[in-house]
């Protein structure tokens, strides 16, 4: 049995409490019990002296029988338990009704004194005759008025002693009793008040264990009917928190988890905190990159680290563009910022730092094409014009010849017709650009533009010696939902392009191609071709594979990009391929009439 | 004591990786101004060398440092000389990456030379074996450092094929033979490059296994090979 159990203290404070009473009971009974006794067998002692009195004195006086006294001495003391003497005036016993024969002088007894001076007598001693603790109680003896004895009562002690003795015993044995009645009682108190302790002892564990579903059964005394309800009250509170929480950290991962931007959390010592998947995908890290791993164990990214390492040191936010680690050419745009510990810009060190990824490799790309445009069209436009401007200064030298003003007024003419060449053609691009989805549209047979361009560039073929080859009339006229005029820009452009680039006795060639949805028209060539690195930018304004060849060749340099403008306005397509010395094959795919699918624009 | 070494071998690894990054980028860099003929990024490579060089000395210094005050032994100091060494490999390769930009920002400005497709290979392979190096240091991986050094062999092919190439260029092209000059110059650094990262390979061998395999590396990939071939 523990101390510190209920069953334990019940039972410990029910046996002491047992325990003292039934100690304090015998000593104080015991005591009680002695005193009343006494003062009964001193009464009674009394009795028997005064009873026996009268016939005292006649056995004394010699009037009476000496042996019948004896004999009634003897009944008597035997009945009570007293032992009586009847003792002479001299001190010599007359009679006893224990001892027989002689006994020696109880003159000189101080019962038998205190008798003689004062009618009675009392006293507590041990006997000479019996060498035992005995009360004695005495009687002074007169007989007309002189004193002619003492009788004596006795009672030994031990039958006092026997008698607490006794009330004790039976007293331990009712406290042996009230003992096993309390360890019961104990045992049953005690389960009464553990048991749903111990349901709620259960319940907690099961709470720390992360269950929370249970709930404490109510039963018990009232306090512990209380803690359940506390506890069930804690636990659907805590439920809920949880539950809070647990939502509130699936939407952020959700969120992080759905965005295009990749982002990275690293602590003061460089961990993944967290990296969602577009982040990983950038930084070609696996995207279960297990959260604690080092960074820069993972990756060799140093504009990243600088950054993350500088805002770590308590900078402040950095953003900046930085080429991918990965060796793809592409570009990501990076901004770090300081994960504040405290206030933000109190100058300490940051708990850990974030950074935002985003693949900004196009419009890096974009911006480039619109700074390099404005630069071309400057550098397209003030070529020509200085060319006018000093055929004109040389004109306007009166002392110039005839043959040397038509030269120059020659130059001054192409260069301005040059001039509006290319204005125009900005004009047809920012005008086509400007009219995107709302191009008048209408059925057009798709062969029509084609071959009205092909018969104008018939008589630039022949003089260049090229072959011009058209393809034959199509069974089913392929009809696409178009412009005819921009188509046919669009295909004396790529035409043009095609016969510019084409030496002597190469071959250009038209393909028309309807499919089920859209008609492809490939416009091929036996020309020089275009590096692979340039196939992507040809269609960007100005661009040019070699400046100085194409200058010659008397391009705007604006062709294909109104090529690209106008077929995309038609919710088509165009597309190149190319091999250096062998030929480039430009294709156009526009949707066909009436097909839902394709005839949204994009 | 233990811990403190730790710390300071992790702040050495931390720093080489970061060269690292910086000599890859270079590297990358200058290889693409190289082949897309562009001059701006070749500046950018030749003014971002005195970062490497920077980070080059605070790394010797560390590592000095650490030797003198903290007496590594067995595995660290290992660890130790294998990182100077890699430090300054690393160092030499930022400034290959250097005149090759150089080269390049020379060639950007003349008219194109037809070797671009042997070039962009063998610039790849370089590109392969230094990213390759780099990452068997970080991970200590023995076998990738193998590979690299094994790559090597084919970078070296590739040089001496270009080069030949580039003789018959300038034979039938007497007046390109300066401008054919400027990329041989080039491609013996890249040549040069990809001898750094194979000393690299043998520096992360020497850092895990302790053996020296620099000049030896033919016995070793033997062993090597006959070990993986081994039924176990």
């Amino acid at each position: 049995m523990r101390a510190n159990t209920f069953f334990g203290r019940i039972f410990l404070t029910l046996a002491a409490l047992i325990s003292v009473s039934l100690v304090a009971a015998a000593l104080v009974g015991g005591f009680k019990l002695r005193e009343i006794v006494e003062d009964d067998m001193a009464a009674r002692r009394r009795i028997a002296c005064d009873l026996l009195a009268v016939p005292a004195v006649d056995v004394l006086t010699g009037q009476g029988d000496r042996d019948a006294f004896v004999e009634r001495l003897r009944v008597l003391g035997g009945l009570d338990g007293f032992r009586l003497t009847l003792i002479a005036a001299d001190g010599s016993v007359m009679a006893d009704s224990e001892v027989r024969g002689e006994l020696a002088n109880h003159g000189e007894r101080p019962e038998v004194v205190a008798a003689k001076q004062n009618g009675r007598g009392e006293a507590k001693r041990l006997s000479t005759s019996t060498g035992k603790t005995t009360a004695y109680t005495t009687l002074k003896l007169e007989s007309k008025g002189a004193y002619v004895g003492t009788l004596r009562a006795a009672n030994e002690f031990d039958q006092v002693d026997i008698m607490v003795a006794s009330m004790q015993a039976s007293m331990l044995w009712f406290g042996v009793g009230s003992l096993i009645v309390g360890l019961l009682l104990s045992a049953l108190v005690a389960r009464w008040l553990s048991h749903p302790l111990k349901s709620i002892e259960r319940e907690a564990a099961a709470l720390s264990a992360g269950n929370l579903e249970g709930a404490v059964r109510m039963e018990g005394p009232l306090e512990v009917v209380q803690l359940g309800e506390a506890l069930n009250a804690m636990t659907r509170e805590l439920r809920g928190r949880l539950e809070g929480q647990r939502r509130a950290r699936v939407q952020i991962e959700t969120i992080l988890a759905s965005m295009a931007e990749g982002v990275v959390a690293v602590d003061r010592s460089e961990r993944v905190l967290l990296m969602n998947r577009a982040a990983a995908e950038l930084l070609g890290l696996d995207a279960q990159l297990e959260s604690g791993a080092l960074l820069w164990e993972k990756l060799r990214f140093p504009d990243l680290e600088r950054s993350l390492r500088d805002a770590l040191a308590g900078h402040g936010p950095w953003h900046g563009d930085a080429i991918s680690p990965l060796g793809n050419g592409r570009t990501l745009g990076i901004s770090v910022a300081p994960v504040a510990a405290g206030t933000p810009g109190d100058g300490a060190d940051s708990q850990g730092a974030v950074a935002l990824l985003a693949d900004v490799t196009a419009f890096r790309r974009l911006e480039q094409v619109r700074i390099d445009f404005v630069a071309n069209v400057s550098h397209e436009l003030r070529t020509p014009l200085a060319a006018v401007m000093g055929a004109l200064e040389t004109l306007g030298d009166a002392e110039q010849d005839s043959t040397v003003r038509v030269r120059f007024l020659d130059i001054a003419n192409r260069n301005a017709a040059r001039l509006q060449a290319i204005v125009v053609d900005l004009l047809d691009l920012s005008s086509i650009e400007a009219q995107g989805d709302s191009m008048p549209l209408e059925a057009v047979r798709v062969e029509s533009p084609l071959r009205t361009a092909a018969s104008a560039l018939v008589g630039s073929a022949e003089s260049k010696g090229v072959k011009l080859e058209m393809p034959p009339p199509l069974a089913f006229p392929a009809i696409v939902n178009g412009n005819a005029q921009r188509l046919e820009q669009v295909f004396t452009n790529l035409l043009e392009n095609a016969l510019k680039y084409t030496p002597r006795g190469g071959r250009v060639r038209a393909v028309v191609r309807p499919g089920i949805r859209e008609v492809s028209v490939d416009v091929e060539d036996t020309g020089v071709g275009i590096p692979e690195s340039d196939l992507t930018r040809v269609f960007e304004r100005f661009y040019r594979v070699d400046r100085s060849r194409s200058r010659d060749m008397g391009g705007t340099g604006l062709g294909l990009a109104i090529v690209k403008h106008v077929v995309r306005a038609h919710g088509g397509q165009v597309a190149v391929k190319s091999k250096e010395g062998v030929g480039s094959t430009f294709t156009v795919t526009l949707p066909l009439y009436g097909d839902p699918d394709k005839n949204t624009r994009s | 004591m233990s811990k403190q070494i730790r710390e300071d071998l992790t702040d050495i690894t931390k720093k080489i990786q970061h060269i690292g990054g910086l000599v890859e980028a270079a590297i990358d860099k200058s290889l693409s101004a190289l082949l897309d003929r562009n001059a701006r990024s070749a500046r950018e490579v030749i003014e971002g060398d005195s970062v490497v060089d920077n980070l080059e000395n605070e790394v010797e210094e560390k590592c000095l440092e650490v030797l003198a005050t903290r007496q590594p032994v067995a595995r660290d100091l290992r660890f130790i000389c294998g990182m100077m060494k890699v430090n300054s490999d690393l160092e030499r390769m930022a400034d290959l990456a250097v005149n090759i930009a150089e080269r390049a920002e020379v060639l950007a400005e003349v008219p194109p030379l037809p070797f671009r497709p042997d070039v962009s290979r063998m610039a790849a392979v370089a590109k392969r074996m230094v990213r390759d190096g780099l990452d068997a240091l970080v991970r200590r991986d023995a076998d990738l450092a193998l590979r690299v050094w094994k790559s090597d062999v084919e970078a070296d092919r590739l040089y001496r094929e270009l080069v030949g190439e580039a003789i018959q260029f300038m034979r039938e092209h007497p007046d390109r033979i300066g401008d054919v000059m400027h990329l041989v110059g080039a491609l013996r650094n890249l040549e040069r490059l990809a001898d750094h990262a194979t000393n690299i390979a043998e520096d992360v061998i020497f850092v895990t296994s302790g053996r020296i395999v620099r000049h030896h590396m033919v016995e070793f990939s033997r062993e090597a090979g006959a070990a993986l071939e081994e039924p176990s």
